[in-house]
């Protein structure tokens, strides 16, 4: 009886040694994951982390829920701030936005992309346009640029927020076509629309899914974009290059996780991903809706492209003077 | 109150005209296209200034010093009691975690102020931090501090 | 368009058992959600949105509108009973609420705050649903101009919140706004009175600070007076649980004036439930016989913001369906939540997806009802829980304030932020300042700076950009009127005094 309870409870142990050191090896996620989203609920980066959590818990493609915590503060600072202060943390995994590599030559973060977080995978590229809505004078991108260049500072073109992607994009929108005009911060990009829909501004800076309801509605139109080439899902705009306003700027969206994140749980991430953006409800309600351009760019490709929006960032923040020396 | 206002009012003044300079000192006046940083800021802290010396006036002036508004004795002790026990309760939520802070704090708390018996401070403290930890930690997900020593 | 036969259809789709459960369960979890400080509507419906994604669009979307409501009224159920304000929109119910609490009318409070939101929710609904294009256009009329007028508007009504001393009032307003230019200046894009600290770039939030002054600021005046019980003892009556016909006769016209006012303002970009429940309790002081009650316990201080806010949260789907505009913090999550099943939003809505839009606006009747009954039905529970004594009470108080205030944005900074504005809430208590002011200017403050620079940007800095517009030029004759009435009233009592 005796020796059978102690070689019960001995068996009972060999297991329960043999599962944890199973788990200890090889198992990657092994407890709950915090997926940060460093911005508000209701936002960009909210929807896309909640959109891919959503789709590993549906498909149970995770062993551990995915917890999803918005870190809100500094326009992205404290949520990236608490991401780069788990180095070597596996399980903490945020919503990446331009600020990536803006944060620290802005010097709001203490590090970017390469030296204080892993790019886990680009996953969209969000294009940039300039709007109009349809009672605009102006029908056509040369429309605005002849009126800008007759009347220097005389039109107004509102984006969100100052010395933030929109800014940028009107900065280089005035280089590219040698005008002057005045931007108008605004707090979202429904505070745009609907400044631009009131005819408060004369055109707006807009991601294509801040702008396509009005559109469908044949309320606004897009003037031009500012990709390389025509968006697939709205080929009616030009591109501002092939109109000879030669300037390329565009926001990425991707997951990112703290340096020096253990082999195992980069590869999971990566392969977990693919698996999310190849998934039909992905591609069907979010980058179709949002009428985004897939990307499935990771490691060294990831690093680079983030290498790439650094120099432009350096240059244009520089000009508008956001650099402090 | 008359001279609890008076320090109010020498204190709100310091604090317009720093704030009032600090806006001019660091940030810009104009902007691009249209008032700056430091245009409001500025005005606020002039506001500020002219209320403060309003109040100031209407004190200096004011011959009865007005009735007692600091509690005295017990009710002071009790107070204090209170916000400390607050203030320790929140400076140590990184060491004991939420829900073991939440049970020490009411533990103690409910012990110092009603006397009640021992099981019924620790039954409340037990109860709440539970509860706290279900709602908060269980159902919404919201990641609340974790202590040292505790896996919450 | 036959709008019976719409409504007809939208019935027919709400009234199914299923979505009809979710409506319930959207209220019952929203009265709770929003009874827990710190988590609002937003995070409310943020944490649950992933909820219905396994649901068909027109069930999610039932569930989160009957959530959203029912949030709306959770917020009031702490506000009346502890003086903490659940949510954002709340905290003007502090002031009344928490008195009649006192004086043992909690019951009252609450009940009369269920119909307020019941007829408010109703009719907003009503409105929502006949005149949405219209209100849209006048949505859009709303420019920065305006928005800074009427800001401006809210911002002077701040006399009629202050206690005896209006001066005392003026300096916590006064000291609202400073505190509300701290943060990022999103028009210079730089941060202001930062010191650094990465969690002051994005502002002071209110919510703590209206959780410390108010909640955590009565605390200690309580603990001051502690054996000496502050809060109703004794039995409550059953009776004396839900309003008379005399509450509801003195109510009435406060819930009338509080839903329209509710309903203009939360159509508006921007502004929102906590905008609308401020001036709508302003208003109400305004043209009452008997304003020298509020803030003592007057029940239409309580029925009239309640209402307002109920209204505006209704009104802020009105920029969501119509144009695709999130008027809210709420409306941009469940916008979000829209497009993810597969909806777009916007002026093609109700030609697209006609069954979509009235099943909502029907299953808004339905969760307006539902949220009648169980706020009835949770009335005489949570009253119960004032019998609890208050040395038990106070700390319980005191970690729901600190839960509340971290679980906004999972930050301790926001814990710390309370705690030190419950230590200026106790002393602005006993030295005759207004908290309310305080809170009201830090809402607002932001608000008006960054509309009144957008303006000036437009304008070329011309000040005639307020006056040329008609809604501008009105809303600021309006404010010029409210500053200039008050202190040529206060210079000629001042001259009479002299000449005496």
């Amino acid at each position: 009886m005796k020796t059978n309870a102690i070689l019960a409870a001995c068996v009972a142990a060999v297991a329960l040694l043999g599962s944890a050191g199973l788990q200890a090896q090889a198992k990657y996620p092994s407890r709950t994951v915090e997926v940060v989203v460093p911005y508000a609920p209701g936002g960009g980066t909210d929807n896309l982390m909640r959109m891919i959590a959503g789709i590993i818990e549906e498909n149970k493609w995770s062993p551990v829920p995915l917890n999803v915590a918005n870190r809100v503060g500094g326009s992205g600072a404290v949520g990236f701030n608490y991401l780069i202060n788990k180095k070597g943390d596996s399980h903490v995994v945020a919503g990446a936005t331009p600020m990536v590599v803006s944060g620290k030559i802005e010097g709001r973060l203490p590090g970017n992309h390469r030296d204080a977080m892993t790019i886990l995978m680009v996953v969209a590229i969000d294009e940039l346009m300039l709007s109009v809505r349809n009672e605009s004078p102006f029908k056509t991108i040369e429309d605005f640029m002849k009126a800008a260049r007759a009347k220097p500072g005389g039109l107004t073109v509102g984006g969100t927020a100052t010395n933030s992607e929109d800014h940028i994009f009107t900065h280089l929108m005035e280089q590219a076509a040698k005008i002057k005009v005045k931007y108008v911060p605004f707090n979202s990009g429904g505070e745009v629309t609907a400044a631009l829909m009131g005819g408060h501004i004369d055109a707006g800076v807009m991601n294509p899914n801040e702008i396509v309801a009005q559109i469908e509605a044949k309320k606004a139109t897009n003037l031009a974009v500012a990709a390389r080439k025509r968006m697939t899902d709205a080929a009616e705009v030009p591109t501002f290059a092939e109109k000879g306003y030669e300037f390329y700027w565009e926001q990425m969206r991707g997951v990112v996780g703290p340096a020096n994140m253990a082999p195992e749980a980069v590869k999971w991430w990566q392969e977990t991903l693919k698996k999310v953006t190849e998934t039909k409800k992905w591609q069907e309600t979010y980058i179709k809706r949002n009428l985004l351009t897939p990307t499935q760019w990771v490691g060294e490709e990831a690093n680079k492209y983030l290498d790439s929006l650094n120099g432009k960032y350096e240059a244009a923040l520089g000009a508008l003077g956001a650099i402090k020396k | 109150m008359r001279n609890a206002d008076r320090v109010t009012a020498v204190l709100l003044l310091a604090f317009s005209v720093a704030f009032a300079a600090g806006a001019l000192k660091h940030y810009k006046w104009w902007g691009d296209d249209g008032p700056g940083p430091a245009f409001l800021p500025f005005w606020l802290g002039l506001l500020m200034t002219a209320l403060a010396l309003a109040l100031l006036a209407k004190n200096l002036r004011r011959k009865d010093p007005g009735e007692a508004w600091l509690p005295r004795g017990e009710g002071l002790r009790h107070m204090l009691v209170v916000l400390g026990a607050s203030v320790a309760f929140v400076a140590l939520l990184k060491v004991t975690g939420m829900v073991l802070g939440t049970a020490l704090f009411l533990a103690g708390l409910l012990r110092y102020l009603g006397r009640h018996r021992w099981w019924v401070c620790a039954a409340v403290a037990a109860g709440a931090a539970g509860c706290n930890w279900l709602v908060f930690a269980h159902w919404l997900r919201l990641p609340l501090p974790e202590g040292l020593l505790w896996i919450f | 368009m036959d709008f019976l036969s719409n409504l007809a259809l939208g019935f027919s789709v709400a009234l199914t058992p299923f979505n009809l459960l979710m409506a319930v369960a959207g209220v019952t979890i929203g009265i709770l959600i929003g009874a827990l400080p710190g988590v609002g509507p937003p995070s409310g419906v943020a944490m649950l949105l992933p909820l219905t994604f396994g649901m068909e669009p027109t069930s999610g979307i039932i569930m989160l509108a009957a959530l959203y409501a029912g949030t709306m009224y959770g917020g009031t159920i702490t506000a009346v009973l502890i003086n903490t304000p659940g949510e954002s929109a709340s905290v003007v119910t502090c002031l009344d609420g928490y008195q009649m609490a006192l004086k043992g009318r909690a019951g009252k409070a609450l009940g009369i705050a269920a119909i307020g939101s019941f007829v408010a929710g109703t009719v907003g609904v009503v409105l929502l649903m006949l005149v949405s294009p219209a209100l849209a256009k006048w949505s859009l009329s709303f420019g920065p101009p305006e928005t800074f007028a009427l800001m401006l508007l809210g911002l002077t009504t701040v006399t009629l919140l202050t206690g005896e001393e209006a001066l005392k009032g003026y300096i916590s307003m006064a000291l609202g706004l400073m505190l509300a230019v701290v943060g990022f200046d999103i028009i210079a894009g730089i941060p202001r009175y930062g010191f650094g600290v990465p969690e002051l770039m994005d502002g002071i939030d209110f919510l703590p600070v209206a959780i410390g002054l108010f909640g955590l600021g009565e605390v200690l005046v309580g603990a001051e007076a502690s054996g000496k019980a502050q809060v109703v003892t004794g039995r409550i009556r059953l009776r004396e649980l839900l309003p008379s016909l005399a509450d509801l006769a003195r109510s009435k016209w406060a819930i009338v004036r509080g839903t329209v006012l509710g309903f203009a303002v939360g159509v508006l970009p921007g502004a929102g439930p906590t905008v609308a429940s401020f001036l709508s309790y302003t208003v109400e002081k305004t043209v009452s016989r008997r304003p020298q009650e509020f803030g003592k316990g007057a029940i239409e201080g309580v029925a009239a913001p309640e209402s307002a806010n109920n209204a505006a949260a209704t009104a802020a789907m009105v920029p969501m369906l119509t144009l695709g505009i999130p008027g809210s913090a709420t409306t941009a999550i469940m916008l979000g939540g829209l497009m993810m099943w597969g909806l777009r939003p916007g002026p093609m809505l109700f030609e697209k997806n006609p069954q979509f839009v009235w099943g909502l606006i029907a299953s808004q009747y339905i969760a307006n009802v539902m949220l009648l009954v169980l706020s009835t039905l949770f009335i005489p529970l949570f009253v119960r829980a004032l019998r609890i004594p208050y040395s038990i009470l106070m700390p319980l108080i005191i970690v729901f304030c600190v839960t509340g205030a971290y679980s906004l944005k999972n930050s301790l900074f926001d814990v710390g932020t309370m705690l030190v504005f419950g230590v200026a809430g106790y002393f602005m208590k006993k030295l005759g300042y207004s908290p309310a002011a305080l809170v009201l200017a830090l809402v607002l403050g932001p608000l008006a700076e960054r509309a009144l620079r957008q303006s000036l940007i437009l304008s070329d800095a011309g000040l005639g950009i307020f006056f040329t517009r008609p809604i501008a030029a009105t809303l600021v004759v309006a404010a010029l009127i409210a500053i200039a009435v008050p202190a040529y009233r206060g210079l000629q009592a001042a001259l009479r005094r002299r000449g005496a």
